[in-house]
């Protein structure tokens, strides 16, 4: 029991339960893009700097940048093409 | 390489603002989030915008919210940053600043996908805060009192739920009950799951009720019910006895009331006439106004409109959700209601608006309502409107934005002392060309023209308050040379060197109190003024032609003993007590001890300042600053009434206190002779001046900026611009998507106005398009840079080439681009054949797209020629090329272009331009291209630097070194011959070098057969470049430029941010410097933590660790510090704080 606490699987599971996106064995390309693509999404909503940013670039207001990056198809279903 | 960041201008973009009573009381204040500044805003009874208080705070603040127990009379400001650690703040009116009460860690920091700190709710009644991330994670913390009435704050309670991302939260107000708060989510834990999509696409919105039970210290999820997939927003119905409660939940084209247990009411936002019909309208700010009987809620769109929002509500709940069109202001991110009338409108981009009600939107206007709403097959009917001409609101005041700073160049094209700053600003109709210069803005009230006016001092005339006159006359034939005097004293040098000391006396009568003998004559001295309280100032300070000053004793126990001599660099010429006065409090001032200032104007053009002890007379901490070529003369004059010091030398300045900081800011203004204060009905401060022949009346404004500006209205995004040095003139390229052209949109305005009957008055000329500072006050019903141009489908671009004169302000050629172009890339180059001399080509693209995919119709590259010298453009020829040129440079009489991954040479020919050599071995696309001798130094949007060199015998061109980290280039700049300083977009300047061997070895290869055959790793070049220096601003830097600011200064890197601020990093000449400061920041670091909870090292290091750069910004802090915590400091690093003040101020002052 003792050495199942300090195996480094269950502290994997543990880390994967608590911090959304952390990667594991069996990850498939698709599973690591979309996270990565999740992150940058909401980092780009979290550095506002970068939103206007992007809002500059596509002519559109900041509020509708942030709505978009924070849609399902963005977020949910986008292609990755490989 | 060490460098010094220093911060010239605070990001003057705001990214949330919240009001209410922060210093208690009955004052409505506001406080903004400016990315990584907090400042206090208040509006004065003139109803212009005071910046109160401004604070980095060294991390990156998200959210804001302000709270307020029950009961209390103040409000509490909750900061939701990048620090993982929720932080509550106090504005501290007695020291001027942001206390921190409370500060809980709960995660890691950044701005991360499931750490909280996005989004904050409040409780209305003051109970308890949300705060929550994207995904995941919300918590929940209780506020309270403890029996000393200080603010307490409960361990987290967590209403985390997996797989769901949040979209808004909000406190719902139920009076006294259990706090409740709502959250738009989603669930996608289904979606994940399936790989057919088809889940992804039945994923649905919902909102949810999260109810914390205060008895059960418990957070439940109440309630959730599906909502509209276009929700992006929430906001609290007032509740209890003031209304229904409930939450409103703004959708894409519509607004609904949701409640537990109440049916939907939705009603439509009303649409633009002119949207294109894909297009959705998104609410994007709200504010609320809530009275004792009454409540609206002001909805902004993502165009600009605003709508009144009113509820009909009974018993039942509510039964009608109106939506009123109310005014139409530029798109805001945040909008505050004042209790005082006021309607403070924090811009996305451009300036901020103070605005006062006139009506509360009571007339009839547009109105949709749910009573109303009609579905159809199609969906909803929608509501057209007409925006028109602010009828409720009325604007007072605004506050200068350069978000964003597009492109920026220094340059002295003025030919004045020192270069200005050329920035590109603004987006859309509100763009602006700003020109900025280091100093303070004067409004001039009167000039007027002077006759001689003859002076003869041979006596004293003595005029009392009565009228009666006392006469003293020089004996002999000498002559007064100088005098000094203040309300009670006087004192006068007579030439050869005898000073003469008077004293009014108690009856009134003006004494001779003293003589005394100098050994040479005077060249200048003052009195200092009468301490309150006292009868008379127990110093004089007398110059002397053998660069000295004394200070005198005036008391009568040691009368004209000499206290202290001062020697300094060059004869003295004018001499002026500076009294700081003790503050406890004020205005702008926290408390500061009264101290006396010496300031002496030197002939060698230096103004000399040391501080006075005011027991003994004692010079210490002195400080000296060239001013100007001629010696400064000093004044003194009131500024906010306070003594301030104006001091004229080539060009005046002015010495101040601003916030417990002694400032020397230069005056944009012409040479002064002479001034003194000037006070009238007209202008209660004022300084009138002797210039050339000339009575100059002028007022000081805004006291506190670095810079003042000029601004020039443009038409279009400016996105690049190139200045032509010789002739004085810009030329700017502009461009917008989806927008129509300007024929377009004038048929479009014709046609409204001749719908609204006003066909007459449509002077529809090229000249209404122009939009811009001057036009506002115009009766045009329908100013571009209010509404923002009509939205047009994406895939339409306009854009425009302008050459502009910044002396007049003029343009001298304007050519509209046709069909769907747009302009990108913009340089002057001359090309080897010196038929045309100088040309200018544009890098076009035509019908570009960015989603789903980015595709363009075709790119080109336009040549133009200058004609009239330099002040218009005729089309040469344009070439067509297969992506969009997004970078062009002139080299070795050629023109380098970088068309996507592609770098080319070209040369000109009769009717294109012809292709000599090309390089297609760059990653992904060239954003810049900079060279210098036969180097080339290229940028890539992705991948940074890549360094090449082109080989005229053999007409090829090489990648020899690339950089080891992928960089998102957003700004570059060539430094020296191995050196680039770029920036990148998440925040990142950083310099990089070629080692000194590559470089020679690269240099001394005479075949160039090395470079040519040898293959670096992984597709990468031969040989790395190295980082050299690193530093994370914290803002996307656009633009950066080498430039000296100061006559004579040393040369600094200058960057511009999209937040619109404006920074320099100036590299350390002594290795002491970089020991004291680095140790300064290290102590700064430990002793003053930033307010907000982010780590400063973990913050300078976001991305990549932070190599050779002190930041300026914490050190200049040290003075905000408590005074036995600077004297702490100070005692570890060997000096006292007055030498580390001398320090910060030496080290600013070599920037500007």
């Amino acid at each position: 029991q003792a050495s199942d606490r300090f195996n480094i699987n269950s502290q994997l599971e543990h880390l994967q339960a608590k911090y959304v996106g952390t990667g594991h064995a069996d990850l498939n390309r698709f599973e690591w893009a979309v996270n990565i693509q999740r992150d940058s999404y909401a980092s780009y909503i979290g550095h506002y700097p970068m939103l206007a940013y992007f809002a500059v670039a596509e002519n559109e207001s900041i509020g509708r940048e942030r709505y978009n990056f924070m849609q399902v198809n963005n977020i949910l279903s986008f292609c990755l093409v490989f | 390489m060490y460098l010094y960041n220093l911060t010239l201008q605070q990001a003057t973009g705001i990214v949330s603002a919240i009001n209410g009573n922060f210093s208690g009381g009955k004052i409505q204040e506001i406080v903004v989030a400016r990315g990584k500044i907090l400042s206090l805003l208040r509006p004065d009874d003139l109803g212009k915008l005071q910046t109160l208080h401004s604070v980095e705070i060294f991390g990156c603040i998200r959210s804001l919210a302000q709270f307020r127990l029950t009961g209390a009379q103040k409000d509490y400001i909750v900061v939701g940053s990048d620090s993982g650690r929720i932080v509550i703040l106090e504005y501290n009116k007695e020291k001027n600043v942001f206390d921190k009460v409370h500060q809980e860690t709960f995660g890691k920091s950044g701005c991360r996908r499931i750490v909280p700190g996005q989004y904050l709710a409040i409780d209305p009644k003051g109970r308890a805060v949300m705060i929550g991330a994207c995904e995941k994670q919300k918590l929940v913390y209780v506020l309270n009192r403890d029996t000393a009435a200080r603010l307490t704050i409960s361990s987290p309670l967590e209403a985390h739920k997996s797989h769901t991302i949040v979209y808004s939260i909000c406190g719902v107000d139920c009076g006294f009950d259990n706090p409740i708060f709502a959250a738009i989510e989603l669930d996608y834990s289904e979606a994940d799951q399936d790989s057919t999509g088809v889940a992804a696409g039945e994923a649905q919105k919902h909102l949810t009720f999260y109810e914390l039970d205060l008895g059960l210290n418990h957070v439940s999820r109440k309630w959730s019910e599906q909502v509209d997939n276009g929700a992006n927003m929430l906001v609290t119905v007032p509740g209890g006895g003031d209304g229904p409660s409930g939450v409103l939940v703004c959708a894409e084209n519509f607004v609904i009331y949701k409640n537990q247990g109440h049916p939907d009411v939705r009603a439509v936002i009303p649409r633009r006439a002119d949207l294109p019909e894909e297009r959705g309208v998104l609410i994007v700010s709200a504010a609320t106004h809530k009275q004792k009987s009454m409540f609206f809620f002001l909805l902004q769109t993502e165009y600009g409109d605003i709508f009144k929002v009113t509820l009909e509500h009974g018993n039942e709940g509510v039964s009608e959700l109106k939506i009123k069109y109310f005014d139409t202001i530029p798109v805001t991110s945040s909008m505050c209601v004042l209790k005082t009338g006021f309607l403070f409108a924090a811009s996305e981009f451009g300036n901020h608006a103070l605005y006062q009600f006139q009506a509360i939107g009571d007339d009839p206007d547009v109105e949709s309502s749910s009573s109303t709403l009609m579905e159809t097959e199609e969906g909803f009917q929608p509501v057209f409107f007409q925006p028109r001409g602010l009828k409720n609101l009325v604007r007072i005041d605004q506050a200068e934005s350069l978000m964003p700073i597009m492109d920026m160049k220094i340059a002295n094209l003025f030919e004045e002392e020192t270069p200005q700053i050329f920035s590109l600003c603004g987006r859309g109709p509100r763009s602006s060309l700003r020109i900025l210069r280091p100093g303070l803005a004067i409004s001039e009230m009167a000039v007027s023209q002077l006759p001689g006016v003859p002076i003869h001092p041979n006596g004293i005339r003595h005029i009392r308050e009565d009228g009666r006159i006392n006469e003293w006359r020089t004996p002999g034939k000498r002559t007064i040379v100088k005098v000094g005097s203040n309300g009670l004293q006087v004192v006068i040098a007579l030439s050869g060197g005898e000073l003469i000391y008077f004293e009014v006396d108690m009856t009134g009568q003006l004494m001779e109190v003293e003589k005394h003998e100098m050994s040479g004559d005077v060249a200048c001295l003052d009195i200092a003024p009468v301490p309150e309280g006292r009868q008379r100032s127990r110093f004089l300070a007398v110059g002397s032609y053998d660069n000295t000053i004394r200070i005198l004793s005036l008391d009568p126990d040691d009368c004209m003993q000499v206290l202290s001599v001062q020697s300094v660099s060059s004869p003295p010429e004018s001499l002026l007590f500076l009294e700081v006065k003790a503050s406890v409090g004020g205005e702008d001032g926290a408390d500061h001890p009264a101290n006396l200032f010496l300031n002496a104007g030197l002939q060698n053009g230096v103004l000399f300042r040391t501080v006075v002890d005011m027991v003994t007379g004692q010079l210490s901490d002195s400080r000296s600053r060239f001013l100007g070529l001629r010696a400064p003369k000093l004044f003194s004059v009131k500024v906010r009434g306070r003594p301030a010091m104006l001091c004229l030398s080539s060009r005046p300045w002015l010495g101040y206190i601003h916030q417990g900081h002694f400032l020397l800011t230069p005056l944009s203004y012409e040479t002064l002779e002479f001034a003194a204060s000037f006070s009238s009905d007209q202008c209660a401060e004022g300084v009138v001046a002797v210039a050339g022949d000339a009575l100059r009346v002028f007022t000081i404004e805004r006291l506190g900026e670095t810079f003042n500006e000029t601004a020039i209205p443009l038409r279009y995004t400016p996105r690049r611009f190139v200045l032509q040095p010789k002739r004085k003139l810009l030329v700017i390229i502009e461009s917008d998507q989806g927008s129509y052209t300007a024929e377009e949109r004038e048929a479009a305005r014709k046609e409204c106005f001749e719908a609204a009957g006003m066909g007459e008055n449509g002077n529809g000329n090229m000249n209404q398009m122009e939009n811009g500072g001057d036009d506002e006050d115009k009766e045009d019903p329908l100013s571009d840079e209010q509404y923002g141009y009509p939205k047009a489908e994406s895939n339409k671009w306009v854009s425009c080439i302008r050459v502009l004169d910044p002396r007049t302000a003029s343009t001298t050629c304007l050519l509209e681009l046709q069909d769907n172009e747009a302009a990108f890339s913009v340089c002057t180059v001359n090309f080897h054949d010196k038929e045309y001399g100088t040309l200018l080509a544009v890098g076009t693209a035509k019908g570009l797209q960015f989603w789903p995919k980015r595709s363009l119709t075709a790119g080109f590259i336009h040549i133009y020629r200058f004609l009239e010298d330099g002040r218009s453009l005729e089309l040469l020829h344009k070439t067509q090329v297969e992506g969009v040129p997004l970078a062009l440079c002139q080299f070795q009489g050629r023109l380098l272009a970088g068309i996507g991954s592609v770098l080319r040479l070209y040369d000109l020919g009769k009717r294109r331009l012809l292709r000599k050599c090309e390089n297609k071995l760059f990653p992904n696309t060239i954003i810049s291209i900079q060279t210098y001798r036969d180097r080339i130094y290229v940028g890539d949007i992705q991948e940074s630097f890549h360094f090449c060199k082109y080989r005229r015998d053999e007409n090829q061109l090489y990648i020899f070194a690339d950089d080891v980290v992928p960089r998102w280039l957003t700004a570059s700049y060539h430094i020296d011959f191995d050196t680039m300083a770029g920036a990148d977009k998440f925040g990142n300047v950083y310099f990089v070098r070629l080692p000194q061997d590559v470089s020679d070895e690269i240099e001394e290869d005479p075949t160039g057969g090395k470079i040519k055959w040898e293959q670096g790793r992984l597709n990468g070049a031969p040989n790395k470049v190295e980082e050299i220096v690193q530093f994370h601003v914290g803002d996307v830097v656009t633009s950066l430029q080498k430039a000296s600011l100061i006559p004579g200064g040393g040369e600094c890197v200058l960057y511009g941010t999209v937040m619109g601020s404006l920074g320099a990093l100036l590299p350390f000449t002594s290795r002491d410097d970089v020991d004291f400061f680095s140790h300064l920041e290290m102590h700064m670091r430990q002793e003053h933590p930033p307010l907000c909870g982010r780590d400063h090292m973990a913050y300078r290091s976001a991305y990549f660790p932070v190599k050779d750069v002190i930041d300026g910004d914490l050190c200049e802090q040290f003075p905000t510090l408590p005074l036995d915590l600077q004297r702490k400091i100070a005692d570890e690093l060997d000096r006292t704080p007055g030498e580390i003040l001398k320090k910060l101020e030496e080290a600013r002052n070599k920037i500007i």
